[in-house]
């Protein structure tokens, strides 16, 4: 009955439900040796993703397919089910990848070398800016009575230039770190991470009044440096987007879950987004605001949706305009990350 | 207060190195306390003259050797140094910090931005390095 398979370029095994070899078409014979198609092979890598559950096999990861190397070479197996006179079988296919594998490795070590380029110039730019904005600030330290209104003008629109320039960088910086992304994701308390945030916009949260109001804290399993740099992003934006005009600009910060995931709610009272620009604040490099004293780089959502990809999650945001912002972010609990398969965006 | 302290700073940008030494100047530190070096002598610095300074004040991005190279090279000769030494730099990465525990450099300074920054960071420096021997 698996004559079929005996000309396919493919490698075809045939197991019946004891795992007991029913059928190898010739391309797995001459690939493998014998011995490892009995033992190992099927025993440690297939084995793992078939279960016996009462009388019925389930298969995990049906359509996900296993990468397996052997002898320097790599293959991606397939496994599907199938009955037959009232048996069940499973039919396995494997497609040798290892050119493919090879490519995959090649564009791997140029993207990192693109990254590393990207990174060295960003922090190459970032000195000689620092140094622009310490010597205008000399200049006005020391001559500051030599100067008339209009030369202290221009010297502050070279210095908020600069900042801006600065913000650039450093939001660049950052979407080459989640790139780069190597972080372990380990258990932490959502409250502390969120403590440590709001410690470094202390000044601001002060300065502007604004109310930090959070509620039951969890332990999540997140990146936590990926975790605090989402939560640095939404709350800069909530303080900057607040309404002046309240007395008391809030932002609550919650969180909750349930058996699938972790819920991350930042609600701010503030100004609020228009409808028709709700869907494009996740794109990058926009900035809704046309405001001249907004300093953002415009990537900061961006930073905060890929962050949240990574987590295998979404975030979403509920606006009214002038009532204020929420934005709800998810966070899968069972992260099936693979960071080299990750497909990746290139800033 | 820091009048009869020495200070060795090893910097290569003559920008930079005219910012220290007017924040130096603000903080009311004589001109001719210091030596500054661009890192390539620094070596010989510390073997011939560790003892006459009182702190040493160390970039980390140098044209011939990095900060975290020339302490390695310093090692590498058993060159006991008891002056402190501390890293100030531009950078304000996590694994420069890092890397500065690691060292066991006394502290790591990331250069301001603004000038009046700038001033009150040396004068932190100082004090903290000087004043506690």
């Amino acid at each position: 009955m698996f004559d079929l398979f005996h000309h396919l370029d493919n490698g075809i095994v045939v197991l019946d439900e004891n795992f007991i070899v029913e059928y190898l078409n010739p391309v797995v014979k001459n690939t493998f040796k014998q011995e490892t198609i009995s033992t190992s092979l099927f025993n440690t890598d297939i084995n793992q993703h078939l279960k016996l559950k009462n009388t019925d096999f389930e298969i995990q990861n049906l359509n996900t397919p296993i990468t397996i190397s052997y002898e320097d070479q790599s293959f991606e197996l397939k496994i599907s089910v199938f009955d037959h006179e009232t048996k069940n079988f499973f039919l396995i296919s494997f497609t040798d990848i290892t050119k493919y594998t090879h490519r995959e490795q090649l564009l791997e070590k140029k993207y990192r070398l693109l990254e590393d380029f990207i990174y060295i110039v960003s922090h190459d730019l970032q000195s000689p800016l620092r140094q622009i904005r310490s010597y205008l600030d000399l200049v006005l330290y020391q001559f500051n009575e030599l100067l008339d209104d209009k030369s202290k003008t221009w010297i502050s629109f070279i210095d908020t230039a600069s900042k801006r320039m600065q913000n650039h960088i450093k939001s660049l910086l950052i979407i080459c770190k989640i790139n780069n992304f190597e972080d372990v994701f380990n258990e932490f308390d959502f409250n502390s991470s969120l403590e440590r945030v709001t410690s470094v916009y202390a000044e601001d949260i002060k300065n502007c009044k604004v109310q930090i109001i959070t509620n039951n804290s969890s332990k999540i399993f997140a990146s936590e440096t990926l975790l605090e740099i989402l939560l640095q992003n939404l709350i800069e934006n909530a303080i900057k987007f607040r309404n002046k005009n309240l007395d008391e600009p809030k932002i609550e910060i919650s969180i909750t879950e349930n058996k699938l995931y972790w819920k991350i709610l930042v609600k701010d009272n503030g100004i609020g987004i228009d409808s028709d620009k709700q869907s494009m604040i996740f794109d990058r490099f926009k900035k809704i605001s046309n405001d001249a004293s907004n300093l953002g780089s415009g990537l900061g959502l961006f930073i905060c949706k890929r962050i949240v990809e990574i987590h295998n999650g979404y975030i979403n945001l509920n606006s009214i305009k002038g009532e204020g912002s929420s934005f709800e972010i998810c966070l899968a609990k069972k992260i099936v990350e693979n960071q080299k398969n990750k497909v990746r965006e290139y800033v | 207060m820091f009048e009869d302290k020495k200070i060795l700073l090893i910097e290569d940008s003559e920008a930079d190195v005219n910012l220290f030494k007017i924040a130096l100047e603000e903080n009311q530190f004589s001109p001719q306390k210091y030596l500054i070096d661009s890192g390539s002598e620094s070596i010989k610095y510390f073997k011939n003259q560790d003892p006459n300074y009182d702190l040493i004040i160390l970039d980390i991005n140098l044209p011939m050797y990095n900060g975290y190279e020339i302490f390695e090279q310093i090692k590498l000769k058993n060159i006991d140094i008891q002056t402190p030494v501390i890293i100030f730099t531009g950078s304000n990465s996590e694994s420069d910090k890092e890397k500065c525990k690691d060292y066991g450099f006394g502290n790591f300074y990331t250069k301001p931005a603004h000038f009046k920054e700038y001033v009150s960071t040396v004068k932190d420096c100082l004090s903290n390095n000087l004043i506690n021997q």
